[in-house]
């Protein structure tokens, strides 16, 4: 799949903001007044300019309003639905903390709950595909939602979870790999089941139907050579778990030091899963691809 | 055309409409590709585009277009096989389900997919969830487009009968596009899959595609050497009789040009 | 006989309908009722079936004057070729492979179908279906040479070299090459852009093709023709294939030719035509 960039931000940033929002919700911290509004003023940051960057991919972003009707068959749109809500929840939660230094721990909790859902629905739209075996499978949600949690901790400043919790989504994220790097070939799908010709021998794909590009190639059949990919999962992983990981448990003399360690871990984090979210696209195979012979 | 609901499949359809491709008989020529392209340059909905099309990287937005396999047998020779592919007309069709806008709809009078394109946000999850590729973005207008059936051909009481199917069967010169509803087993598309065992594509992606192909037909079966012309090989008599005869006279009576 | 054409012409717009009557439909060249209606338009001057004899007459009687019967008799130096190629019954017969050693495969081509679905004057659309043509070379052939798809290799005839991309096409006679018609175009040519793939990759076999076979050594050139029909003997064609490097790093089909300047502009950036309404 190409990587396009508006939805690689999107699930980057968004998947963290509703991330610390959870850890918020939870009261992890608890926090109120001016510290509050800067761990919301955060939080809706990645959220929204998240859910804003996804706008940009669309062919009419200004009709964007409409996709919030589909929920009853749409992952698409129970995520906006999601999205929508938890913002709302959280805002009022959030105004409660920062203006009346209230907790109202119910509302907290219904914040928490619709972060994780948002996150849970914008993992759906891409597991549902069946279309595109590497992303079918009962692991794509964990890694979303693993990749938002730890993160969210990481932001949220819980310094002796989060590393467990980044060591968590690290080790989801290599079953992940090495669960559905098989996943086209065992997924009964090739060129023979897809021209219907597989049974009189072997079909290889000759003439294509256009010499040039088209939309199909230029979405579907995006291709990572192998070093590349394994140099860029090497990398991903060290980004954003490795090396977070390593900042936090380390000891540092200092606050200050320790709290520029926490920031830099936040920040390689973040670039860390920027990457593995481009792989994760780009590594993704479409099975239209093989009506042109690139499987 | 409501919006709203639908983008939930209906649970059945008076008649499943959709298209029966012979790929025995597909000599490959691409006309289905251009009439459906200028059919639909003119009628339903904002025009396909293209894009640098005079250009080094020229490209477009085509519904409907024609790839070549070779198939290659365990015994015998390859064999060349044209595979026209537009939309199947699916009738679990995922491209409806997975649409936030509900612009991607299945019409319940004849189950012909269809996008509603005022609806569409182009976000194109629909030809993501699309196994067969049967949707484009047309980058013009920024809305998905895929077949639609000629939709306004079939129904359309302004043309002649004759032109009252798709505009790609109307133009096949090999007579290797059939339209008809494959939902009544007595229609001619129906008889056409039963008699040469049409088939799914992909099946496996519990589809259910309305549209089916039909395998192209066993060829060189002769097993014994017969012989077929090594009896009118055999020398003719001085004087010709019976219809050799006839055949020896009519031909000398033939006006052989200026001679 | 008609005066007023011109004025009949302006008075209808330059525009005149006449439908075929449905008995003249089918098998024009054996319909009379086809044949009357086209000498009524003038088409024809009077009705024109076509024969097809099996055994030509007059083919054999150039074929008996060679052998010496008849007052009309050939020039000497062509009495032989006429003797053997003018026989009134359809024969086959190799061509004369002289100046062929070491040319051995077969080298064919085709006018492609998809280019004939034109509409209006251009054809942006046929170009992406047709944008640039390989060399198709049967498994066989791709194997001797060490070829695989999107290498390049040299064409050589005893005229000409080309070096163009190949594409291995298993459903192919095992001794012959073949690639589209028409497809390969000069840059700039068709108002299109320098870079279309028509220019750089696109090529035609025509620079392997003379119109005049070898010299005899008697200071005569026959025609690259066949003998009956003059046509262009492009399916005697012989030529010998070797893996070749992209040419020049550059990867553009040789040879190559200076672009030509277009007496038009090209054609705009984007296509949204809506005929009708």
């Amino acid at each position: 799949m190409h990587p396009a960039p508006s939805v690689i931000i999107f699930t980057t940033l968004s998947g963290l903001g509703f991330g610390l929002l959870a850890f918020l919700g939870l009261g992890m911290p608890s926090v109120t007044g001016w510290v509050a509004f800067v761990f919301y003023a955060i939080a809706y940051a990645l959220a929204v300019g998240g859910l804003l960057a996804s706008t940009f991919h669309l062919g009419h972003p200004e009709r964007a309003w409409k996709a919030f009707s589909q929920w009853r068959t749409s992952w698409l749109s129970r995520e906006g639905c999601a999205a929508v809500s938890t913002l709302l929840v959280m805002a009022l939660y959030a105004a409660g903390a920062v203006f009346l230094e209230a907790d109202w721990r119910l509302l907290g909790l219904l914040g928490a709950a619709l972060s994780i859902g948002t996150v849970f629905t914008t993992a759906m739209i891409y597991t549902q595909l069946k279309t595109i075996p590497r992303w079918h499978s009962p692991i794509t949600p964990m890694v979303f939602l693993s990749f938002s949690i730890a993160g969210g901790a990481l932001l949220a400043g819980r310094e002796s979870l989060a590393p467990w919790l980044l060591a968590l989504a690290g080790a989801i994220q290599l079953i992940y790999w090495a669960k559905t790097d098989k996943a086209l070939a065992q997924s009964g799908t090739d060129i023979g089941t897809a021209t219907g010709l597989g049974d009189r021998g072997t079909v290889r794909a000759f003439e294509p139907p256009h010499t040039g590009s088209n939309y199909l190639l230029r979405e579907f059949v995006y291709v990572v050579g192998r070093k590349h990919a394994l140099k860029l999962r090497v990398i991903g992983f060290a980004l954003a778990f490795a090396l977070p990981i390593a900042l936090m448990v380390m000891p540092f003399s200092g606050l200050m030091l320790k709290h520029l360690m926490a920031g830099l871990a936040v920040l390689l984090h973040i670039a860390g899963v920027a990457c593995l979210r481009w792989l994760f696209f780009a590594e993704a195979e479409h099975v239209v691809g093989l009506y042109y012979g690139k499987r | 055309m409501e919006g709203g609901q639908m983008t939930e499949l209906p649970a059945q359809t008076s008649r499943k409409m959709g298209l029966v491709i012979d790929l025995d008989t597909c000599v490959g020529c691409h006309a289905c590709v251009i009439s459906c392209k200028g059919w639909n340059t003119e009628n339903y909905g904002a025009p396909l585009s293209d894009q640098d099309p005079y250009g080094a990287d020229p490209s477009g937005t085509f519904l409907n277009r024609v790839h070549s396999y070779e198939v290659q047998p365990e015994q015998g020779h390859a064999q060349l096989v044209h595979f026209p592919k537009s939309c199947l007309h699916c009738e679990d069709a995922p491209c409806v389900t997975v649409c936030p806008t509900g612009a991607s709809y299945k019409r319940v009078e004849d189950g012909i997919v269809l996008v509603n394109e005022s609806d569409c946000i182009g976000c194109g999850l629909c030809a993501w969830a699309c196994p067969y590729g049967a949707r484009e973005l047309d980058l013009a207008e920024g809305v998905m487009k895929k077949c639609t059936l000629c939709v306004d051909r079939i129904y359309n009481e302004n043309l002649p009968e004759e032109d009252r199917v798709p505009s790609c069967v109307r133009t096949c010169p090999a007579g290797a596009r059939h339209f008809g509803d494959l939902g009544d087993p007595a229609s001619e598309v129906s008889q056409l899959v039963s008699d040469r065992g049409g088939m799914d594509l992909m099946p496996e992606m519990a589809t259910k595609p309305v549209n089916k192909y039909l395998p192209p037909r066993p060829k060189d079966r002769i097993e014994d050497q017969i012989d077929i012309l090594a009896p009118l090989l055999a020398p003719v008599a001085e004087e010709p009789a019976g219809f050799l005869g006839w055949l020896d006279k009519a031909l000398d009576k033939l006006p052989v040009g200026n001679s | 006989m008609n005066p007023e054409q011109l004025d009949r012409y302006i008075e209808n717009g330059g525009f005149h309908v006449s439908h075929i009557p449905d008995a003249a439909l089918y098998y024009k060249p054996w319909n009379t009722a086809y044949q009357d209606w086209a000498v009524g338009m003038g088409l024809y001057d009077k009705p024109e079936p076509y024969l097809f004899q099996l055994y030509v007459e007059p083919l054999r009687k150039f074929q008996l004057a060679a052998e010496g019967y008849g007052e009309r008799q050939p020039p000497e130096h062509l009495r032989e070729r006429i003797k053997a190629t003018m026989d009134p019954l359809p024969i086959w017969y190799e061509t004369d492979q002289q100046g062929n050693a070491g040319f051995t495969v077969n080298a064919l081509t085709q006018r492609p179908m998809a280019m004939y679905h034109s509409w209006g004057s251009q054809n942006a659309w046929l170009r992406q279906l047709h944008g640039r043509n390989p060399l198709y070379v049967p498994t066989k052939l791709m194997r001797e040479n060490g070829l695989s798809d999107g290498d390049w290799a040299r064409v050589s005839s005893p005229h000409g070299e080309i070096t163009v991309p190949v594409m291995e096409m298993a459903a192919l006679n095992e001794n012959t090459v073949w690639t589209w018609n028409a497809i390969g175009k000069r840059k700039g040519a068709w108002a299109l852009d320098e870079n279309a793939p028509e220019a750089t990759k696109g090529f035609l076999l025509n620079h392997l093709i003379h119109e005049l076979l070898p010299p005899k050594g008697d200071g005569l050139r026959w025609a690259n023709s066949d003998p009956i029909t003059g046509q262009a003997a492009w399916f005697d064609l012989k030529v010998k294939i070797e893996k070749a490097a992209p040419p020049d790093g550059i990867a553009e089909s040789q040879p190559a030719f200076a672009p030509i300047t277009s007496p038009v502009d090209t054609g705009p950036k984007d296509l949204k035509w809506k005929v009708g309404k």
